[in-house]
């Protein structure tokens, strides 16, 4: 049943069931219309009957009226009574009377209607023996004769003959429709109980059609309660499932939360810890900026008094010694001092304001000019651009680039420095350019260390750390610095500075690469 | 202690080699005939207000120029240059700060507490004994000062 498809029994279902029940509504109204019609048949059968017994009645008084007159024609004759007469006279008219009123009673009857006419004969020659008696009276000749008494009782016998076989005919009708009645009774109880059967057995199979259409509609419901769990069970599934993934983003918002928090956390002990370092710089470098200097400056200090005081007593080789002394004091004494102004930077907080380059290079050359009146020097100052920094330590970082321009050209008789501005690839690019002794470029990644030097002390003083506290300038600013240099030909420095603002404003973030170089 | 004797500089200096040089480099230059030496700041302090071990010294002949170091035991430079600058008797006193240190902060703190000069010892002898000769020229020939202590003349006026 499953199976098929639903509509289809729904309406074959229901065409049986009307079907059924329009069967069984048809046969009661066929029962209830023969019912209707026997009750008529009856009704008429009744006033049938009725009429019979008013008909058998009827023939009785005519009988009992035609006795009436005999006895009164007889009793006339006999006695000669007048009254009697006057009773035999309506006791005939009677009979006459009783005869019409049965022909008209009896007029579907010809059988009936052929004894009424025998019998009005017959009556006729009784009127007439009648009359010939009372006339016989009249005449005197009162007693009667044998034979007219024997014709009399002949006569009277067949009037009662005739109205013997209608009455008969009457019981026959009678006994006719009794059967005939019961014959039809008999049809219509078969009739009645075969169309209360029939009637039965449809309500009965359109009573089980409704079962069964209750059954399959309970089948059907059943059916949609199964596929209605089925759905509640899909949609609970579904909603367990975006629930557990709601969890599972839940959870994992939580965890990245929690790594955030950690993340967090692990930032303020690192924080915690730098400036922990950081104190422990300070307390370094004021360690160092005060006690490592103060012995350095005992030694300087005692043999600068040793080689004045004693000099002239003491051997040229001593003399040298001392000399060799104050040579590596003054060298330590520049490199404490280096390093310190290299660690003062990192902690430096910078503060920007526009400066204009121009004024900060030419400030560094003429504090350079002292120590290079005897050089041959010529100077390329293009043009520099206005910047937003820090212009004491940019004003560090131009005096180590010059300085070292002019140191590693000490050999040139002809010196050249350019200073200038160059935009590369989109960016404004400051550059230092010297025709030097150069270096190769194999060693620039050590350039920018601090203590890295790449020429020997004897050929240039240095520390080492100038260039180290250049790029850490340049980081704090957001910039870069790079090399180019080809060995005995020159070296060019490049810088950029990310807070550099060139005129038309330009602020694109710069990626720094200084601090690959190191 | 003899109390009489004026001194014109008071070196608070604790460490033997730098009190030497600085001598070497004050008297080269014939700066100062008394230059009286302590070696911590509650030496330094006692002296200045004549207590303790100077409680004798006459307290209306201060020294013209105190030359302090900043690292000293017991009580440091600073303290001592903050009881000197906090005393209306002293705050007139020219204290000048001679020191390893250029660190920012302690140049901030002594000039906060009312330091008169800071300077930083170099460690190229030429230099310091320059530096030296500056300073004394400057705090004891070119630099005025008021005959009488500044607090006292205050309150002579007012009476």
């Amino acid at each position: 049943m499953k199976t098929h498809p639903k509509k289809t029994i729904e309406s074959a279902l229901r065409l049986r069931m009307v079907g059924g029940f329009a069967v069984a509504i048809f046969l009661i109204g066929i029962l209830g219309l023969l019912a209707w019609q026997r009750a008529h048949v009856a009704a008429a059968e009744a006033d049938l009957v009725t009429h019979t017994y008013a008909v058998m009645r009827k023939i009785d008084i005519a009988a009992e009226h035609l006795v009436a007159t005999e006895s009164n024609v007889r009793g006339f004759a006999m006695t000669g009574n007048k009254t009697l007469l006057a009773h035999y006279t309506s006791s005939l008219a009677a009979v006459r009377d009783d005869i019409v009123k049965l022909r008209q009673m009896t007029a579907d009857n010809p059988r009936q209607q052929q004894h009424l006419s025998q019998l009005e004969s017959q009556m006729t020659a009784v009127e007439a023996y009648f009359t010939e008696i009372a006339n016989q009276w009249r005449k005197g000749q009162k007693p009667l004769s044998d034979q007219q008494i024997e014709s009399g009782e002949t006569m009277t016998a067949s009037v009662r003959s005739v109205l013997q076989k209608m009455e008969n005919e009457e019981q026959q009708l009678l006994k006719e429709r009794a059967l005939k009645r019961a014959s039809a009774r008999r049809v219509n109880d078969l009739a009645t109980i075969a169309g209360s059967l029939a009637g039965i057995a449809f309500l009965l199979l359109a009573g089980a059609a409704v079962n069964r259409q209750i059954r399959i509609s309970g089948y059907a419901r059943a059916e949609i309660t199964a596929l209605n769990i089925t759905l509640e069970e899909r949609v609970e599934e579904r909603t367990a499932a975006l629930r557990s993934e709601m969890e599972q983003r839940r959870q994992a918002e939580e965890e990245i939360r929690k790594l955030a928090q950690d993340l967090e956390h692990r930032v303020e002990e690192r924080t915690a810890e730098l400036q922990v370092a950081n104190k422990e710089l300070e307390a370094f470098t004021y360690s160092v900026s005060h006690d490592l200097r103060a012995p350095l400056r005992h030694i300087a200090g005692f043999s600068k008094m040793l080689s004045e005081e004693c000099g002239k007593v003491l051997s040229d080789e001593a003399r040298h010694y001392l000399q060799r002394i104050q040579d590596g004091t003054h060298r330590m004494g520049a490199l404490v001092d280096d390093l310190l102004s290299l660690t003062r930077i990192g902690r430096h907080e910078i503060k920007l304001q526009v400066t204009g380059l121009d004024s900060i290079v030419k400030d560094v050359i003429s504090d350079l000019k002292p120590d290079i009146e005897s050089r041959n020097i010529e100077w390329k100052i293009g043009s520099l651009p206005y910047v937003e920094a820090d212009s004491a330590l940019l004003k560090v970082v131009f005096q180590n680039l010059l300085s070292n321009a002019v140191k590693y050209t000490r050999p040139r008789t002809h010196a050249t420095i350019a200073v200038g501005s160059e935009e590369i690839a989109g960016e404004q690019v400051v550059f230092v350019r010297d025709n030097g002794v150069g270096f190769n470029m194999k060693y620039a990644d050590k350039l920018f260390g601090v203590f890295q030097r790449l020429h020997r002390a004897e050929d240039f003083e240095g520390t080492g750390v100038g260039l180290a506290t250049v790029q850490r300038i340049l980081q704090k600013h957001g910039g870069r610095i790079w090399t180019e240099a080809e060995l005995d030909k020159g070296a060019t420095f490049y810088f950029t500075l990310t807070s550099a603002r060139q005129g038309e404003g330009k602020d694109e973030p710069q990626p720094i690469l200084a601090g690959e170089l190191s | 202690m003899n109390s009489r004797i004026d001194v014109d500089i008071l070196l608070v200096e604790d460490n033997p080699d730098d009190l030497e040089l600085a001598l070497h480099a004050l008297r080269r230059e014939h700066l100062a005939n008394n230059i009286f030496t302590v070696r911590d700041g509650e030496e330094a302090l006692d002296f200045l207000f004549c207590s303790g071990a100077f409680k004798d010294r006459d307290f209306d002949h201060p020294p013209r120029l105190v030359l302090l170091d900043l690292k000293l035991p017991k009580l440091n430079g600073l303290d001592v240059l903050k009881r000197i600058k906090a005393d209306p008797r002293t705050k007139a006193m020219p204290v000048v700060i001679l020191t390893s240190s250029k660190e920012e902060r302690d140049l901030v703190a002594s000039y906060n507490l009312g330091a008169n000069s800071y300077i930083q010892k170099p460690v190229d002898f030429d230099q310091f004994r320059e530096i030296v000769k500056n300073t004394g020229l400057y705090w004891m020939v070119i630099n005025q000062q008021p005959l009488s202590n500044p607090a006292q003349s205050a309150s002579t006026a007012a009476q």
